[in-house]
């Protein structure tokens, strides 16, 4: 059977060792060219190669999404290469600085939301046209647990992905009549190296050991687990895909049923 | 995406029932075929099975609980196991005001809606757990999110399966079975089609205009087929969502979101 993105072109933002690279695995498993974007070229460069080793062709454009100029010259560079885009995936984020509303505020939010909000929003107005000369395209976001459950001192975070959700179905309903859908999905912890390192911290300063913060809090999930960054970007494929063709501004929590939305 | 599953679809008729079926079959499940009018499931099996599928026709009332567990133990016995399940079957409103509603009328919307796919669900939980990694997915309905008057019964069950669906997903989640919903607007097929026709007549306006209408307010401008919704449910019981449990998944082409 041919891959769920034979034949298109994806971009992925914001790809680094962790869920940016393991979406742009998976859009070339399926079949898809890869557009690979962040910041940092060396972090480019290993994920390239190794879409290219799945027999797919890689485009590395160094980006910030923060600057609307960069968001123009990479999507020009991936007009230039491909002829037109068809996925787009908004990965980029930038972690909440954890300090509190009272010490940090709006000056520590608002940079947070220049890449969480405006620099996706940025990425996204630069895509539409690319996607509009294929006859439509999809966006997926990804958002967060964070906007469901509400952690102190992840006020920045999580209020700039919220706005994101509700601009994405803005997007949804302006862009549904030019064949372009835009879903997101809100992940709830993803294992992978930070968050390791993350339990590693904890278990030290509670005296207890990595593999007991890990049952916690997989043990307030359904499933009792907690899902690599691998198996959410499946997740992603499939609102990449045409298989998810009718549906457009919705969002699925993808937590273990951590929380039901 | 369903490759060596076993799979029971309720409620195959001649939308969306069928339409999942077909789907399953097609990513390589194996399956079998729920609903009271046993012709229709033999043709839809034979259809399956023509283009290469596997599927067995399993003629049942879920309202009845003695013919769920028959359903479960006749899967079983054919294809030695039971991955998912999908409870499609339901009956719908008869469209009346609250005020003046036999509630045994509604009572029995639930028998099907909500206690038929409950006892179904029950019914297959000890070969689910058996499975390692197994999916049950509800449907919903788009009454339940944007509340109308007149369908109060249907609106109800389906708002009432859906909150079961949760608590399943808790129950259930650490025996690897998983429990979402999709929730589908506007499904082109018979219904709507009935639905059209109603209006044109009530208002004098032309069967297109009514369409027409609806998919105005649908921003990706089409009403979804019966094979696009099923694509979401093929999605809920594979592998691919093992991320995901307790949810509902709208498929509306943009409707509404939820």
């Amino acid at each position: 059977m041919p891959g769920l993105l034979e034949g298109k072109v994806a971009v992925v933002s914001g790809v680094g060792p962790g869920m940016g690279r393991d979406l742009s695995l998976a859009c070339a498993r399926e079949g898809s060219d890869v557009v690979l974007a962040a910041r940092s070229d060396w972090k480019l460069e290993a994920v390239a190669r190794e879409v290219e080793e799945l027999g797919r062709t890689a485009l590395s454009v160094p980006s910030d999404v923060s600057d609307p100029e960069q968001c123009r010259r990479l999507a020009e560079a991936a007009t230039a290469a491909f002829g037109g885009v068809d996925v787009l995936i908004n990965n980029a984020f930038k972690e909440d600085p954890f300090v509190d509303f009272q010490h940090g505020g709006p000056d520590v939010w608002r940079d947070v939301f220049d890449v969480n909000f405006f620099g996706t929003l940025q990425v996204t107005q630069a895509f539409v046209p690319s996607m509009k000369t294929r006859g439509g395209g999809a966006i997926v976001m990804i958002s967060t647990l964070s906007t469901r459950i509400v952690n102190p001192l992840l006020g920045g975070y999580a209020s700039s992905k919220a706005a994101l959700l509700t601009a994405s179905k803005t997007l949804a309903e302006e862009l549904g009549p030019a064949g372009i859908r835009v879903n997101s999905i809100a992940p709830g912890h993803i294992w992978g190296r930070s968050l390791e390192w993350y339990f590693d911290h904890l278990a030290k300063e509670r005296g207890v050991t990595p593999q007991q913060i890990y049952d916690e809090i997989a043990d307030q999930t359904c499933l009792k687990r907690i899902h690599t960054s691998a198996e959410i970007a499946e997740v992603v494929l499939f609102f990449a895909s045409d298989r998810s063709r009718a549906i457009t501004g919705q969002t699925l929590d993808v937590n273990g049923g951590r929380y039901f939305h | 995406m369903l490759e060596d599953k076993v799979a029971v679809v309720t409620g195959v008729g001649p939308g969306l029932g069928q339409a999942t079926a077909a789907a399953f079959a097609r990513e390589g499940a194996a399956v079998g075929l729920v609903a009271r009018n046993e012709d229709r499931i033999r043709e839809v099996a034979d259809r399956i099975t023509a283009a290469g599928g596997r599927a067995l026709p399993l003629p049942a009332d879920v309202t009845d609980a003695e013919q769920c567990a028959r359903v479960v133990a006749a899967t079983v016995e054919e294809y030695g196991g039971f991955d998912c399940l999908v409870n499609s079957a339901f009956r719908p409103d008869l469209y009346g005001p609250f005020e003046h509603v036999d509630l045994a009328r509604w009572r029995g919307i639930f028998e099907v809606n909500l206690f038929g796919a409950l006892q179904l669900t029950q019914a297959a939980i000890p070969h689910l757990k058996q499975a390692g990694s197994a999916s049950v997915v509800m449907v919903g309905s788009m009454s339940m999110r944007r509340i109308r008057g007149g369908e109060g019964g249907y609106a109800a069950s389906k708002a009432a399966l859906y909150t079961a669906t949760q608590v399943l997903a808790k129950e259930l989640g650490p025996d690897g079975i998983r429990v979402n919903t999709v929730v589908p607007g506007w499904i082109w097929g018979p219904s709507v089609r009935s639905y059209v026709e109603w209006e044109s007549e009530r208002r004098g306006v032309a069967a297109d205009e009514i369409v027409a209408e609806i998919e105005a307010r649908i921003p990706l401008g089409f009403i979804p087929a019966p094979e696009d919704v099923a694509e979401a449910i093929v999605f809920l019981a594979s592998d691919m969502s093992r991320t995901v449990t307790g949810q509902g998944l709208d498929v509306n082409g943009g409707e509404y979101f939820h």
